[in-house]
């Protein structure tokens, strides 16, 4: 099946070609991680180094605007209503595509990469669990691995089941895993993942020393917890790492839950092989960072972002959430490792190799976004295997990936402190020297080079407004709705990075250089109330026919109720006559050479919106903020792929203009060539050579565009 | 505490904002006056705005930070149209003003049954002037 719609193809001096065929100077020759040979795509992101970069040749800027649609692959009829929503990212394995269609039910599809033609399709049998899961619509893909030299797909599903499918037919695979004693489950091809993840988890052993049993359709007691799963599992030397997700901790209003402790598999039978405790126990590195005895009760810490791994030095590497309640954490004051961190673990026997808590006790939903990315740099002429993390924050952190040394001095530097009755915020917290943030106002927040200038009088009366408020920078604590200052009515906090993984950064292992979204925000903090124990909550959730649970729709798990929550009414920071009083930045894609970590290119993403750049303050003048949405991006080997995104977590950004898929020049940002899309881009795309031809597939779909969530693969024609 | 305009600022960092932008102009109701203890949204609204905050909201903000005896004290003697104008022009974060001006009102009826005020027989006005005349107050018992 081919299909070709005609595309408005927007040529933009193809004489640059040549230019993008010129080697874009490689200060470190280029060492890929394995993923990318032959023209295949083997991981979600690309290579095991999850640059999502490839080092294909064929689409260039010569060519780019001849791109033709080959084939749409819809999700419409994979879910009981059209889900506007595609997250997760194509693998490209051995001539065949491997996903999963978009919506709630997480069904695993192969596809044929040259027509677009469904080859099979498999979906888990129902159970309460998966209607309980928080995560069903946020699969983000599948992982590959090989047993006995035959292609197997590897996933987890929001039950939490791991599923091993033959990727020739996507039958189970026969004579792996264990038998699940439910109905419509296949005897073989399965685990479950909770018997493994809770046999030595104190809570679940004084449950069951008290009479209580396993119910593999239910899953975990409510007043235990819940764990799902949304990243796909990372297949490594034979092992699967599996990695789980939970409720989000900004939803939650109790202080139990289970860990989110990461689990290794044998990858030719199934067999448990080993854990890791994500909250230390007894004995642990770290364990000390947990007081008030909280690790007891403590849950999530988990990897919903996904992973990378140096199968060479037989290291996966994972970021990790917050642990259990966002916004007060006085429950469990202290560092609470391994929250908020990078870590790096033996992939043979789950050991830490290395960690980095990027941040200390998180309580700003600050959690890692995008697996550590690994690539060789060239630092002052040392060459060094680096692994090199985005954040929400807009920080970037450098490591060498060996040892986790940081390649350039990692600051501690003093911040606000939480002033609500018994809640903990660390006194410092971690900034790189270098790389330099994607924007620097999150360094100190809106000093007077960030203030709004306009005209005199502008800046004058935004002065006027901040002098009202206490400035801080990236970890402003949330005051009580009660407190007495008067010398400020509130506290503004400012971030420079972006949300979830629907922008993910991409990095070019020929030049070092990385190519990030971000976006700078900056508001007051919400005011912390006492809850006196009382949460709103839905007795009659998780029964058999009520799914499609929303993050924090899902009604909360464990028992107690935290002692002070967020609750809306704090003083806002206003605006000045519609204006912003900080210099807007709403989408910019920006370049960093992390060879030098200084930044490079900044260029919007999308156009002004016309109530600014019209806004007679401003004289005429574009201040060239961007647009709405994000920016998703890919690297090639001659150029940089990007489209302006329009999704992020649950919500739909209306489009400002035609949809497309644009040839940046990797050096200066500038559009070389476009290409028009059927409808807005969403959270990733993806290239690979088949029989010939370069492909270029990007997830896409709008609400505003009545366009379900999709595949659209672009080829030559 | 200093005395300034408070609106409805819930800073849940991970969740970024972008500009403000237009938002939809309703058609002008009549302001009824009155406090939310008047009855003044139906049961359908509220179940239209419970939906709207799922698809809308729910992906940064939890409906306890809309409910219960604190969120009542701080709002209580504030208008409803207060709230209104913010999230109208606001909200959602990364599209600001992306909904109609009926569906802030729904999320905001939504707010009203989540903390027990009662129900009436009209729909709370999708339009600032009326709202502004509403009042938030403590529940009556």
């Amino acid at each position: 099946m081919t299909i070709r719609l005609s595309l408005r193809a927007v040529s933009i001096a193809p004489f640059l070609a040549a230019l993008g065929a010129i080697a874009l100077a490689s200060a470190a020759a280029a060492q890929r991680l394995p993923g990318t040979e032959n023209g295949e795509w083997r991981y979600p992101n690309g290579d095991a180094g999850a640059t999502r970069s490839s080092p294909l040749t064929q689409i260039d800027a010569s060519n780019f605007a001849d791109l033709e649609v080959a084939w749409t692959w819809r999700s419409d009829n994979f879910n009981s209503t059209p889900y506007y929503f595609f997250r997760s990212t194509p693998i490209y394995v051995d001539g065949k595509l491997y996903t999963l269609a978009g919506g709630t039910r997480r069904q695993v599809v192969s596809i044929d990469p040259a027509t677009g033609e469904t080859l099979w399709t498999f979906r888990e049998p129902e159970t309460i669990r998966f209607l309980r899961s928080p995560r069903q619509a946020y699969g983000k893909g599948v992982a590959y691995g090989e047993v006995n030299g035959r292609g197997v797909i590897f996933f987890t599903s929001p039950g939490f089941f791991l599923w091993a499918l033959d990727a020739e037919t996507g039958r189970p695979l026969e004579d792996w895993g264990e038998a699940v004693p439910l109905e419509g489950f296949s005897q073989t091809g399965v685990v479950d993942l909770l018997p493994d993840l809770l046999a030595d988890w104190g809570p679940w052993q004084e449950y069951t020393a008290a009479g209580g049993t396993y119910d593999p359709n239910y899953g975990i007691p409510r007043e235990l917890g819940m764990i799902t799963s949304s990243a796909p599992p990372i297949v490594v030397n034979g092992v699967i790492v599996v990695l789980n997700s939970h409720q989000p901790a900004y939803g939650q209003t109790r202080i139990e839950n289970v860990p989110g402790d990461i689990m290794g598999f044998d990858a030719a039978t199934g067999e448990f092989l080993w854990k890791f405790h994500v909250i230390p126990r007894p004995g642990e590195f770290g364990h000390e960072t947990w007081e008030n005895d909280a690790w007891r009760w403590s849950g999530n810490v988990g990897q919903w972002a996904g992973a990378s791994a140096d199968p060479e030095l037989g290291i996966v590497y994972l970021v990790t959430n917050a642990s259990t309640i966002q916004s007060y954490v006085g429950h469990r004051p202290g560092h609470n490792l391994f929250g908020g961190s990078v870590l790096a673990l033996d992939v043979r026997t789950g050991e830490r190799r290395w960690h980095f808590q990027i941040h200390h006790s998180d309580q700003w939903n600050y959690d890692l976004p995008v697996p550590p990315m690994l690539l060789d740099l060239n630092v002052d002429g040392r060459r060094i295997p680096a692994a090199v993390q985005n954040t929400k924050q807009g920080l970037v952190f450098a490591f060498d990936r060996r040892t986790g040394e940081p390649i350039w001095p990692v600051v501690e530097r003093p911040v606000i402190q939480t002033e609500v009755p018994g809640n903990y915020t660390a006194p410092t917290q971690p900034y790189p020297s270098l790389p330099e943030p994607l924007d620097p106002i999150i360094l100190d927040g809106i000093t007077d080079e960030f203030v709004i200038d306009y005209t005199p009088a502008l800046k004058q009366r935004a002065l006027e407004i901040l002098s009202d408020f206490r400035l801080g920078g990236l970890y402003v604590p949330p005051l009580p709705f009660d407190h007495e200052h008067t010398d400020f009515i509130n506290q503004v906090g400012c971030q420079g990075g972006g949300n979830v993984v629907s922008h993910p950064p991409t990095v070019d292992p020929d030049t070092g250089i990385l190519y990030a979204s971000h976006r700078r925000t900056c508001s007051a903090t919400g005011y912390l109330g006492p809850t006196n124990g009382e949460d709103v909550d839905d007795p009659s959730y998780a029964t058999v026919g009520q799914g499609g649970a929303t993050p924090n729709e899902t009604p909360t798990t464990g028992r107690t109720v935290v002692a002070w929550a967020p609750v809306a009414g704090a003083p806002r920071l206003p605006t000045v006559e519609g204006l912003t009083v900080w210099k807007p930045i709403n989408n910019h894609l920006s370049s960093v050479d992390l060879n030098t970590g200084r930044r490079g290119w900044s260029q919007p993403v999308g156009e002004t919106p016309d109530e600014l750049r019209n806004h007679p303050a401003l004289g005429g003048r574009d201040p060239r903020t961007g647009g709405p949405g994000f920016s998703i991006q890919m690297v090639t080997g001659s150029l940089l792929v990007q489209a302006q995104a329009y999704s992020e977590g649950t919500q739909q950004i209306r489009h400002d203009g035609p949809p497309t898929l644009n040839a940046r020049d990797k050096r200066t940002g500038e559009i070389l060539a476009s290409v028009e899309l059927p409808a807005p881009a969403q959270y990733g795309m993806m290239t690979y050579m088949h029989e010939g031809k370069q492909y270029i597939v990007v997830q896409v779909g709008s609400i505003h565009a009545g366009h379900p969530g999709a595949l659209v693969a672009l080829t030559l024609p | 505490m200093k005395v300034a305009a408070l609106a409805l600022g819930v800073f849940v960092a991970g969740c970024a904002s972008a500009a403000p932008g237009a938002n939809e102009v309703s058609a002008a109701a009549t302001p009824r006056g009155g406090t939310v203890l008047d009855g003044v949204y139906t049961a359908d609204q509220a179940t239209r705005g419970q939906q709207e905050f799922q698809q809308s909201c729910a992906s940064c903000h939890s409906i306890n930070e809309f409910a219960g005896p604190i969120f009542q004290r701080i709002w209580a003697g504030r208008p409803v149209g207060e709230m209104y104008e913010f999230i109208s022009t606001m909200m959602p974060e990364s599209d600001p003003g992306g909904l109609t001006a009926r569906q802030y009102a729904d999320v905001i009826a939504y707010f009203l049954r989540q903390n027990q005020y009662p129900e009436g027989g009209t729909e709370l006005p999708a339009d600032a002037t009326a709202l502004r005349a509403i009042l938030f107050a403590q529940p009556a018992g």
